[in-house]
C-alpha cells in the first residue's frame, strides 16, 4: 500500500486549496495495510503506556512536592533550586562524570584481549571463562566484590602475603578511591561482553589485511594500532555508547550491592540518588527532579556522542577503513636491545601473560566467593581473609530459609518467562513491521522505540507503580511480565529490526507475487527465517529481566513477590557482614542464570556475533 | 430417597416429636421445635458470654484491665521493622506481649509483621497505597517517617486519654502529625544514647573501673591511658557511620538541653550551622585526630563493632539503648558485670552542668486510617504502651520503656539496665536534633558524617546538612 502516495495526495489536496472529497477518509482506511498497523500497535500503546506517561508523571512530580501518600502539591522549580544547593547533588553529578571516564578501561581491556585472542588456539574457551561475569546479576558482582575488595578481604590479604601490607587500600571505604574501585569492579563484569563484540568484529574484518600487514613487516602492536584499531571503530563507538548510556541507566545495581553510594556519596549515582531520595526517602518530588536531571545528562551524553565523531575527522573516517601506514617508518630507530625474533618471542609471552591475568582476575573472586560459601562462619569471623578451614553447607540452608529465596527463586520463574514472551513477541512483530512493510509514521515510530530504549529505568520505576495502582496491577507477578515485556520490547524492536534486514526483499515479494497476504507471508516466510534471532532475543530477555533490579524492587511490594534479584538485594543488604551467609546467597541466586545460559548459550553468541558483525 | 419415603420419614420424626408432647392433645410442629431449639441455643450462648464476662470481671487480671478486653472478634496485624531478623530483639518482646494479650482477649487474632528497617518507607508506601497496610503500624516518632503520617488515624486528646500523662514523647508525636490537638500514634518504648566500657580494660589501663570519666578532659586521659597500653579506645563504624553519629546525638544535648531549644531545628528557628553543632563535631574530631578510633574503623558496620566490644577488642563504644549495641548484648556476651554506662562527657562550652541525657521514643504505634476496626487496633496499642506491656517487651525484648514505673532492674535482672534508668532518673531527658531534621537532611546527616570527620571537612559538611535542612519541599 502506497501510503506515502496517500500523504503526498492528502498534502497537495491540502495545498490546492481543494476541500477534501467525502471519499477521502475511506480511500486512505482502504489503502492501509493493516496487517503492518497491527503489528506495530502493540509496540506504539506500550512505549507510550509504559515509557512516555511514565516520563511525562516524572517531569510533574519533579515540579511538586509529593511524598508518595497524597496528592503532588504543584511548587513549581522548588526541587530543581534545592539541588542546585546541594553540594551533595553536585557530588553526585561528579561522580557520574567522573565513572565516564571509566571508558577508557572498560573499552581498552577488552579490546586488547580481543586482538590478542585473535585466531589464537583455545579462544573459545578463553572467551567463554571471560564471558561468565556478563551472566552474573550486577547485585551479586557487587556484593561479592564487597566481599573481595573489604578492608580485610582477600584482596588485602595478597597485598599482605606479598610485603605490601603498608599500603593496603580502603578499596571501597576511602572516599578517594571508591570510585576506581567501582570502575574497576565494572570492568570485571563487562570485559565479557567487550571481548565477545570485537571478536565478533575482528571475525567480520577481511584476514587479507592483517596478511598484507605481515608482508609489508609490520609487528603486532602496529597491527593493533593501524589495522585493528581503525577497523575496530564501530564496535568502539557502539560499545562505548552502550557503557556510557549505563553510566546513567545500569549502574544503580553494581552500586548497590557494591557500595551503597558511600562512603558519605562518594560512590552515588544518579539512579541511586533516584533510589535513596524517592524510594527509601519517599521524598517523590526530589527524586523524580534527581530522575529529570539524569535524563539531561543522558541527553547530553547521547548529543556528544552525535557531535563529537563530526568535530574530528579521525573519528568521522569511513567505516571499516584501514590507515595508510609506512611500516618501516613507523618502526623504532635507533638502538634494538633485542634481536627481532627475541623481540617477537618476548612479546608473544606479554601476551600469554595479559591473558593469564585476565583468567586469573575473573577466576579470583568466583573462586573465592565459591569457597567462602562453605566456610563454616566462626572460622571466617577469626580470619577472614584466608582461604582454609573447614567446609559446611550451613550457610546455604542459612541464606536459603532467612533469605526467604525458594519463594522468591518461583517468583521469577513465574514472572520473567511471560514477560521475555511478551517482549519477544512485541518486538518481534513491530520489527518486522518497520523493515518490510510499509508503516505510517515509520520514521516517528523508529525515534520513540531509539528513544524508549535510553530511558533510565529509575526515572521512571515510581509513575509506573503509580501508574499500576491506577490500573489495578500493582504488586502482581502478572503486572511485573507486562512491565517487563512493554519496557524491554524497544530494544528487542531493534534488534529484530536488524534480522529482519538481512531478510532479502526477493523472498517477500516472492510470497506476495504467489498471493500471499502481508500476515501469510510473516508467518510462512519470515518468522521460520528469523528463528534464531528470536530464540536469541527470548533468552537475552530472560537475562535481562531476570536481573532486573529497581522496577522489581518498586512494582512488587510485598516480600512474598519479590523476584529472586530483589531477595539477594535485601538480603545482602540486611546481613552486610560480607560472610559466608551473603556468599552462599549469592551462589544460590546466580545458579539459575548460569544454568539458562549453559542450556541457551549457542543462541546468545550467534545473535551477538552477527549483531556486531553488523555494526 | 423416593417422595414416599421422605414422606414416610417426615411422619415418623413428626410421631416422635409428638409423644414428646406430654399433656397436649397435638404434639409440637417442626417450625416449632426448630424456633424452641434455636431460641434455647441462643439463650444458651448469651448465658455463657454473660458468664465469661462475669468471670473475666471477677478476676479482674491485669491484662484485661489495662487493654480494656473486648468480645468482639477482630484480626489485628502490627507491621514494624527489624534490623537483623524478624523474630528477634524487639520482634520477641512484641511476640511474648502478644501472647499475654491474647490471654486476656481470646477473640484477638494477632498477627506480627516485620520489614527490613533499610526498605521500611517504601514498603509502608506501597502498602498504604495498595490497600494491604497491616491494622497496626509502627512508625519512626522523626521527621523522616513524617511522609507516611498520612497513611495513619489522627488520634485526639480524647482518645489518648490518661496515656498523656503516663508516657513520654508525646511532644514528637504531637509536632509531627501537624494538625492541632491531634496525634499520630502513641510513642512506645525508650531510645537514648549512653556510653559503655569495659571494666576489665579500664583495670588494665589503670583507671577506676568504678568512676567513669565525666568531663571531656577525664575522658581524653582515659582514653590516652588506654592507647598507651596497646588497647583500642573507642570502637566506631566507619562504614555505616551509625556510631559517630550516636556520638553527635549524646553530645548535642549539652548544647541544646531543653526541648524547645531541640524543637527550634524543625521549626525552623535553628539552622544546623550553629555553634552547638560545631563544637560538638569538633568534638568527635578530637577522638579521631588523637587516634582512639580502633584501626580498621573505616570498613567496620556496627555489627563489627558489637563483637569487637563484646570480644573485649575495643574499651569504650558509644552505644543505644534498645535494639542494638546495647546493654542486652553485653549481657549476653560479655558478662553481666563486666561493663559500666556513663552519660556523654561535658564538653567546654556546654549549655548545662550537669550532662544531659538523650532520650526520646522509639516508636510510634498508630493505626491505619483505612482499618476494618480501629477500635480494636488502638486498644492493642494501648495495651502494647501499658506498665504490664513495656516490662514484658524489656524483659523479652530489651526494650527500654518510655514510661518510668516499669521496674527495668527486676524484669531485666541486669546492672547494665538498672544503670541506664539511674541515669534518666538523675540526669535532665531531652531528644536529639538528629529526630528534628527534615527529610533530605535526615537522609544525608549520617551517612555523611563519618567521612566528613576523618577528612576534615566539618565546616562543609555542616553548610551541606543546614543546606538540606532549609529546603522548603
Amino acid at each position: 500500500v502506497a501510503v506515502h502516495e496517500v500523504l503526498k495526495e492528502q498534502r497537495a489536496l491540502a495545498d490546492s486549496g481543494t476541500p477534501r472529497s467525502p471519499a477521502w477518509g475511506s480511500m486512505v482506511i482502504r489503502r492501509l495495510d493493516w496487517t503492518a498497523v497491527a503489528f506495530i500497535c502493540p509496540i506504539a500503546v506500550l512505549v507510550l503506556l509504559m515509557v512516555f506517561i511514565p516520563i511525562g508523571r516524572t517531569i510533574y512530580y519533579a515540579l511538586c512536592n509529593y511524598q508518595g501518600l497524597g496528592s503532588p502539591q504543584f511548587t513549581g522549580l522548588a526541587n530543581f533550586r534545592n539541588l542546585a544547593a546541594d553540594p551533595t547533588f553536585r557530588r553526585v553529578i561528579l561522580n557520574n562524570l567522573l565513572l565516564v571516564f571509566g571508558l577508557f578501561l572498560w573499552v581498552t581491556v577488552p579490546f586488547i584481549l580481543a586482538v590478542i585472542l585473535y585466531r589464537r588456539s583455545r579462544a573459545d574457551v578463553i572467551r567463554t571463562i571471560l564471558f561468565v561475569p556478563v551472566l552474573l546479576p550486577p547485585v551479586v558482582v557487587g556484593t561479592a566484590f564487597r566481599i573481595i575488595l573489604a578492608d580485610n578481604g582477600p584482596v588485602n590479604g595478597v597485598l599482605g602475603a606479598i610485603g605490601l601490607g603498608h599500603i593496603e587500600p580502603g578499596w571501597l571505604t576511602d572516599q578517594h578511591l571508591v570510585l576506581l574501585s567501582v570502575a574497576l569492579v565494572i570492568t570485571w563484569a563487562v570485559m565479557g561482553s567487550g571481548v565477545l563484540f570485537y571478536s565478533a568484529g575482528l571475525a567480520a574484518m577481511p584476514y587479507e589485511l592483517t596478511e598484507a600487514a605481515l608482508i609489508d613487516g609490520a609487528e603486532w602492536r602496529h597491527l593493533v594500532w593501524h589495522v585493528y584499531r581503525p577497523g575496530l571503530r564501530h564496535v568502539t563507538r557502539f560499545f562505548a555508547l552502550l557503557l556510557t548510556v549505563s553510566t546513567v541507566t545500569g549502574f544503580f545495581p553494581w552500586i548497590f550491592g557494591l557500595t551503597q553510594g558511600g562512603p558519605g556519596v562518594s560512590s552515588t549515582t544518579l539512579d541511586f540518588d533516584v533510589y535513596e531520595s524517592g524510594i527509601l526517602g519517599g521524598n517523590y518530588g526530589a527524586a523524580s527532579a534527581i530522575a529529570v536531571c539524569s535524563i539531561i545528562f543522558l541527553c547530553m551524553v547521547l548529543g556528544c556522542f552525535i557531535v563529537l565523531p563530526r568535530l574530528s575527522r579521525r573519528w568521522h573516517a569511513p567505516h571499516g577503513l584501514i590507515e595508510r601506514v609506512d611500516w618501516r617508518r613507523t618502526s623504532p630507530s635507533g638502538i634494538r636491545i633485542f634481536p627481532i625474533p627475541a623481540r617477537r618471542f618476548l612479546a608473544s609471552r606479554m601476551r600469554d601473560l595479559i591473558v593469564g591475568l585476565a583468567i586469573l582476575a575473573v577466576a579470583f573472586p568466583l573462586v573465592w566467593v565459591i569457597r567462602l560459601a562453605f566456610k563454616p562462619e566462626q572460622q571466617w569471623i577469626g580470619n577472614p581473609d584466608s582461604f582454609g578451614g573447614g567446609w559446611t553447607m550451613a550457610n546455604f540452608t542459612g541464606a536459603w530459609s532467612s533469605g526467604n529465596l525458594g519463594t522468591a527463586l518461583l517468583n521469577s520463574l513465574m514472572i520473567v518467562p511471560l514477560g521475555a514472551l511478551i517482549a519477544t513477541t512485541v518486538s518481534t512483530l513491530a520489527g518486522y513491521a518497520l523493515v518490510k512493510l510499509r508503516v505510517p509514521g515509520k520514521r516517528a515510530v523508529l525515534i520513540c522505540v531509539a528513544l524508549a530504549v535510553f530511558t533510565p529505568l529509575p526515572a521512571i520505576a515510581i509513575p509506573l507503580f503509580n501508574q499500576a495502582l491506577s490500573f489495578g496491577y500493582a504488586d502482581q507477578r502478572l503486572g511485573l511480565s507486562l512491565v517487563y515485556g512493554s519496557i524491554f520490547a524497544a530494544w528487542g524492536t531493534l534488534l529484530m529490526a536488524t534480522h529482519f534486514r538481512e531478510l532479502p526483499d526477493e523472498l517477500i515479494e516472492a510470497a506476495r507475487v504467489d498471493g500471499a497476504s502481508s500476515l501469510r507471508t510473516f508467518l510462512r516466510v519470515a518468522l521460520p527465517l528469523a528463528m534464531p534471532g528470536l530464540a536469541a532475543l527470548f533468552v537475552i530477555n530472560l537475562l535481562i529481566q531476570w536481573n532486573e533490579l529497581i522496577i522489581a524492587l518498586v512494582m512488587l511490594p510485598d516480600p512474598t513477590k519479590q523476584t529472586v534479584t530483589v531477595a539477594i538485594a535485601t538480603f545482602t543488604t540486611q546481613f552486610r557482614t560480607g560472610g559466608p551467609l551473603t556468599a552462599a546467597g549469592v551462589l544460590i541466586a546466580a545458579c539459575p542464570i548460569i544454568v539458562i545460559y549453559g542450556v541457551s548459550q549457542r543462541f546468545i553468541r550467534a545473535d551477538v556475533l552477527a549483531g556486531a558483525v553488523k555494526g | 430417597m423416593s417422595n414416599d419415603e421422605g414422606k414416610a420419614r417426615a411422619g415418623g420424626i413428626g410421631r416422635r416429636f409428638g409423644r414428646l408432647g406430654h399433656g397436649r392433645e397435638e404434639g409440637y410442629t417442626r417450625r416449632q421445635v426448630l424456633y424452641g431449639g434455636a431460641g434455647s441455643a441462643l439463650l444458651l450462648l448469651a448465658g455463657s458470654e454473660l458468664l465469661a464476662a462475669c468471670s473475666s470481671a471477677a478476676t479482674s487480671s491485669p491484662s484485661a484491665t489495662a487493654t480494656g478486653s473486648s468480645s468482639a472478634k477482630a484480626t489485628l496485624t502490627l507491621l514494624n521493622w527489624h534490623t537483623s531478623t524478624p523474630d528477634q530483639g524487639l520482634g520477641e518482646g512484641y511476640l511474648a506481649a502478644g501472647k499475654a494479650y491474647r490471654r486476656a482477649n481470646p477473640n484477638i487474632t494477632l498477627n506480627f509483621q516485620a520489614e527490613p528497617i533499610a526498605d521500611y518507607v517504601p514498603y509502608v508506601t506501597s502498602a498504604a497505597k495498595t490497600g494491604k497496610l497491616p491494622s497496626n503500624v509502627a512508625l519512626y516518632p522523626g521527621l523522616n517517617h513524617s511522609a507516611l503520617f498520612p497513611a495513619v488515624k489522627p488520634l485526639t486528646t480524647t482518645e489518648v486519654g490518661p496515656l498523656l500523662q503516663q508516657l513520654t514523647g508525646w511532644l514528637d508525636t504531637e509536632l509531627h502529625v501537624g494538625q492541632a490537638g491531634t496525634y499520630a500514634g502513641i510513642p512506645f518504648g525508650g531510645q537514648g544514647v549512653v556510653w559503655y566500657y569495659n571494666k576489665q580494660l579500664f583495670e588494665q589501663a589503670g583507671l577506676d573501673p568504678s568512676v567513669p570519666p565525666t568531663t571531656f578532659d577525664e575522658f581524653a586521659t582515659a582514653c590516652d591511658k588506654l592507647k598507651a597500653k596497646g588497647i583500642a579506645p573507642i570502637g566506631v563504624s566507619g562504614a555505616d557511620s551509625y556510631i559517630a553519629s550516636w556520638m553527635l546525638e549524646s553530645w548535642t544535648t549539652q548544647f541544646f538541653p531543653t526541648q524547645a531549644d531541640v524543637q527550634a531545628f524543625a521549626l525552623g528557628q535553628r539552622s544546623f550551622a550553629d555553634p552547638g553543632v560545631n563544637a560538638t563535631l569538633q568534638a568527635i574530631e578530637q577522638t579521631y585526630k588523637r587516634g582512639w578510633w580502633e584501626s580498621g574503623f573505616a570498613g567496620k558496620q556496627f555489627t563489627d563493632v558489637e563483637n569487637d566490644f563484646s570480644t573485649g577488642k575495643v574499651a569504650m563504644v558509644c552505644g543505644i539503648i534498645t535494639d542494638i549495641v546495647n546493654w542486652a548484648l553485653w549481657d549476653s556476651k560479655l558478662g553481666k558485670n563486666s561493663y559500666g554506662v556513663f552519660p556523654a562527657p561535658l564538653l567546654a562550652g556546654a549549655k548545662t552542668s550537669t550532662p544531659t541525657q538523650f532520650f526520646y521514643p522509639s516508636i510510634l504505634l498508630g493505626v491505619n486510617k483505612d482499618a476494618p476496626d480501629p477500635d480494636a487496633a488502638l486498644a492493642f496499642n494501648k495495651f502494647l504502651v501499658s506498665e504490664q506491656s513495656q516490662t514484658i517487651v524489656l524483659a523479652n525484648g530489651g526494650s527500654f520503656p518510655n514510661r518510668l514505673d516499669v521496674d527495668v532492674s527486676a524484669a531485666t535482672g541486669s546492672p547494665g539496665a538498672a544503670a541506664i534508668q539511674a541515669l534518666l532518673k538523675t540526669h535532665p531527658l531531652v531528644d536529639s536534633i538528629g529526630s528534628w531534621l527534615n527529610t533530605a537532611a535526615s537522609s544525608k546527616y549520617i551517612p555523611l558524617l563519618t567521612p566528613a570527620v576523618t577528612s576534615g571537612g566539618i565546616s562543609s559538611y555542616i553548610s551541606t546538612i543546614a543546606g538540606l535542612q532549609a529546603q522548603t519541599n
